[in-house]
């Protein structure tokens, strides 16, 4: 009976192997092709009478952009069969101005990828630590960006599930017991028992867990000469201490109550580093990302390990392999010294939209069956 | 100098980390909402002097904000005006009369179209140029900072580590600069008209080919090898001293503390590079000095957009957690006040 059960069980990872190889195989094949394959592109610009502001649909969120010349260029990505349509644009210092372009792509080689959608403040268990740092650091901005997830992302996600080949989020840390439990990684999927007995140990967990943390220091020993440097090197921005715990609580966040995560989507944790995501993307045959979420997270610069614009899962790695789209609308920064995000989301798009293509999210149409006919 | 700098240093205090809820606080970097969006909500807090020199003659009111805290912190700051020095980080004279021109058909130089340059002469003018007048012959030294090299020309036209030029060398040089920019032809490369992409990769190609910003190959051959001047805009003294940044922070730190400088006032063009990252941006001067950043008197990059007013903000906020922020307004000398009630 042992025996029966390890022998299907070998058979069923012999098939799945075949299976994969083969899809692999194929897959590389198509993707060889298409890298085989250049067109001429011709860098036409046309001058857009009254251009609308971009990004102009949540302003909230984003302060919509408007600059003084916008150009209309030809189709960037031009897929065979394609049933996506995502308009774009970019900033060009040379050109002087936001050009604008059309993009046909395949929606089964496009991927949605959503950085660090933590669930601090978003109703539930988890609570910003006090005097910590939890994703956009205060219970207040959390509490903004949770709405943000609710009324923004969460439909966007919904919106195009089923379409495009694959959705997935990025989380701090790697994967663990808890972890492997809830959501689909890399390694593999969890049965709903799983999801269900995971969900009960994650609450479990949280309502055990106790933030410890150095409160407020109460007096500082400044010289004369420099109190400005050695106050900044006692009171820094963060209270990231020998003393805090935040990093486990980092290490164990969720994705945010306010997206309702499919069985089928995946998560990628940010210890596997990009190596392993460009690999996932590219065996499941993916050629383009509309990307959103906190990727770009000033945080960056003081804390490499917690966001991701950068080294990581950012676009700034993705952007070398796999053609990405800024879904401008789904970002947000976050926005110290602001009761609002929405100017430091629109500097931080502009600036690069120097750099990469930028949409929104009323820009991306999925059209089935219409294929090679898509149009405007 | 050097051994009452010693004495400072010596001195220690202990500084009451107190934080007293602000009511009904006003917006902050409101003066100049063409430039800057005023900063405005949150929690606000008042804490003691944190600057607090001996015989100090300037009032320098500034915030800081502190996730921590969750919220912008305020103080008092008082300062020797003799120990502060203004430094405008890369006031460049392009599109400004002087002959340095953005090249045609698509160069990019400074603010990186003749547009944006022409708009940010204008914050030259109305706000930079009145703020430095304002502090000019109160403090230590005004100075600015420049790319690059001294060359020749800057020799003759301005005061620098090294020494000051005479009336007659600065008429000579600014003839000399006149001559070599007038003479230069700012005819650069045209856009390409198509390029080569692969079917798999469009868009990875596309911007391989077609970057964002070119500095190089559409700036005509020798530009960046002319002498950049400052900018018309500013009405430039004798006194003022230009520092190259070819030359190196150690080299500025050290000509700061050799004419006692302890205190900053920062001010400058691009708040988000070279205002940051350059010899005399902050990220350096904040090691060894008490820096406070004008957050009026900085432009931000303004890439996709007609107005740097949220860029700046954003990037003056982002600064604020590891510096304090000041404003023209709350700049204040003990002489103007006295002058005001009429003190002799």
């Amino acid at each position: 009976m042992n025996d029966n059960r390890l022998r299907n069980k070998h058979g069923f990872q012999e098939m799945w192997v075949i299976i994969t190889s083969t899809f692999l195989a194929l897959a590389l094949v198509s993707s060889s092709s298409l890298r085989a394959q250049t067109r001429s592109y011709e860098n036409v610009l046309k001058l857009i009478k009254k251009p609308k502001p971009l990004l102009a649909d949540f302003p909230q969120w984003v302060e919509p952009i408007t600059e003084a010349k916008h150009f209309e260029a030809p189709v960037l990505v031009n897929d065979e069969d394609a049933d996506l349509f995502v308009r774009a644009w970019r900033y060009s210092f040379n050109v002087r101005g936001i050009i604008e372009m059309s993009n046909r792509l395949r929606a089964k080689e496009t991927a949605i990828i959503l950085v660090h959608p933590w669930a601090f403040n978003d109703g539930g268990d988890w609570d910003t630590p006090l005097a910590g740092i939890g994703h956009i650091c205060t219970p207040q901005s959390n509490q903004l960006i949770a709405t943000h997830t609710k009324k923004v992302i969460n439909p966007f996600l919904t919106s195009l599930r089923g379409k495009v080949a694959l959705i997935l989020y990025t989380l701090p840390g790697s994967e663990n017991a808890i972890r492997k439990k809830l959501y689909r990684s890399f390694a593999g999927q969890s049965s709903d028992a799983d999801r269900i007995e995971g969900a009960r140990e994650l609450k479990a967990w949280i309502k055990a867990f106790s933030i410890r943390d150095e409160p407020l220091a109460k007096s500082l020993k400044l010289s004369a000469d420099k109190p400005v440097v050695e106050y900044f090197g006692q009171f820094p921005m963060l209270s990231s201490n020998d003393k805090s715990n935040a990093r486990e609580l980092l290490d164990m966040v969720p994705v945010s109550a306010n997206i309702d995560v499919a069985p089928t989507d995946v998560v990628s944790y940010d210890r596997q580093r990009y190596a392993a995501l460009k690999k996932h993307l590219q065996a499941n045959g993916i050629r383009h990302v509309l990307l959103g979420g906190a990727v770009l997270c000033e945080l960056q610069r003081y804390t490499p390990d917690l966001c991701n614009a950068g080294p990581f899962f950012g676009y700034e790695s993705l952007a070398q392999d796999f053609n990405v789209f800024l879904v401008g609308d789904t970002a947000l920064t976050t926005f110290p010294a602001s009761e609002t995000p929405r100017f430091t989301s629109r500097a931080h798009i502009s600036a690069a939209s120097v750099d990469h293509l930028i949409t929104q999210i009323s820009w991306i149409r999925y059209e089935a069956a219409t294929g090679a006919k898509l149009t405007e | 100098m050097l051994l009452s700098s010693a004495v400072v240093t010596a001195q220690e205090r202990t500084y009451e980390n107190r934080l007293t809820r602000i009511k009904n606080p006003k917006p902050l970097l409101a003066d100049f909402p063409k430039w800057i969006e005023p900063i405005r909500g949150l929690a606000r807090f008042e804490a003691p002097t944190l600057v607090n020199d001996k015989d100090a003659d300037l009032s320098v009111r500034a915030w800081r904000f502190s996730y921590k805290a969750g919220g912008i912190i305020e103080m008092p700051n008082r300062l020797r005006a003799k120990n502060t020095a203004v430094i405008l980080v890369h006031p460049w004279g392009i599109d400004d009369g002087q002959g340095w021109t953005t090249p045609e058909p698509a160069g990019v130089v400074d603010f990186c179209t003749r547009q944006k340059n022409e708009l940010v002469g204008t914050h030259t003018r109305m706000v930079m140029n009145p703020f430095l007048k304002s502090v000019r012959g109160k403090v230590g030294l005004v100075a600015f900072s420049m790319p690059g090299n001294q060359t020749a020309i800057h020799k003759k036209l301005y005061r620098s580590f090294r020494g000051k030029p005479t009336g007659v060398e600065r008429m000579e040089g600014a003839r000399e600069l006149h001559q070599k920019l007038k003479n230069f032809s700012y005819q650069g490369e045209a856009l390409p008209i198509s390029f080569t992409l692969s079917c798999d990769k469009p868009v990875v190609d596309y911007f391989n080919e077609f970057k964002g910003l070119d500095a190089v190959h559409f700036n005509p051959k020798g530009f960046w090898e002319l002498p950049i001047p400052i900018t018309a805009d500013i009405e430039v003294d004798p006194d003022d001293v230009v520092i190259y940044d070819g030359e190196g922070y150690p080299e500025l730190k050290k000509y700061l503390e050799e004419n006692g400088i302890r205190h900053v006032l920062l001010a400058g063009y691009a708040t988000d590079i070279c205002y940051a990252h350059t010899c005399a941006g902050y990220e350096n001067l904040s090691r060894d000095f008490n820096v406070f950043l004008v957050g009026d008197a900085t432009v931000s990059s303004f890439p996709a957009s007609a107005t740097p007013r949220f860029n700046t903000s954003a990037h003056i906020s982002s600064a604020s957690l590891e510096h304090l922020i000041t404003q023209i307004s709350w700049i204040r000398f003990d002489s103007d006040k006295k002058k005001r009630l009429g003190v002799k």
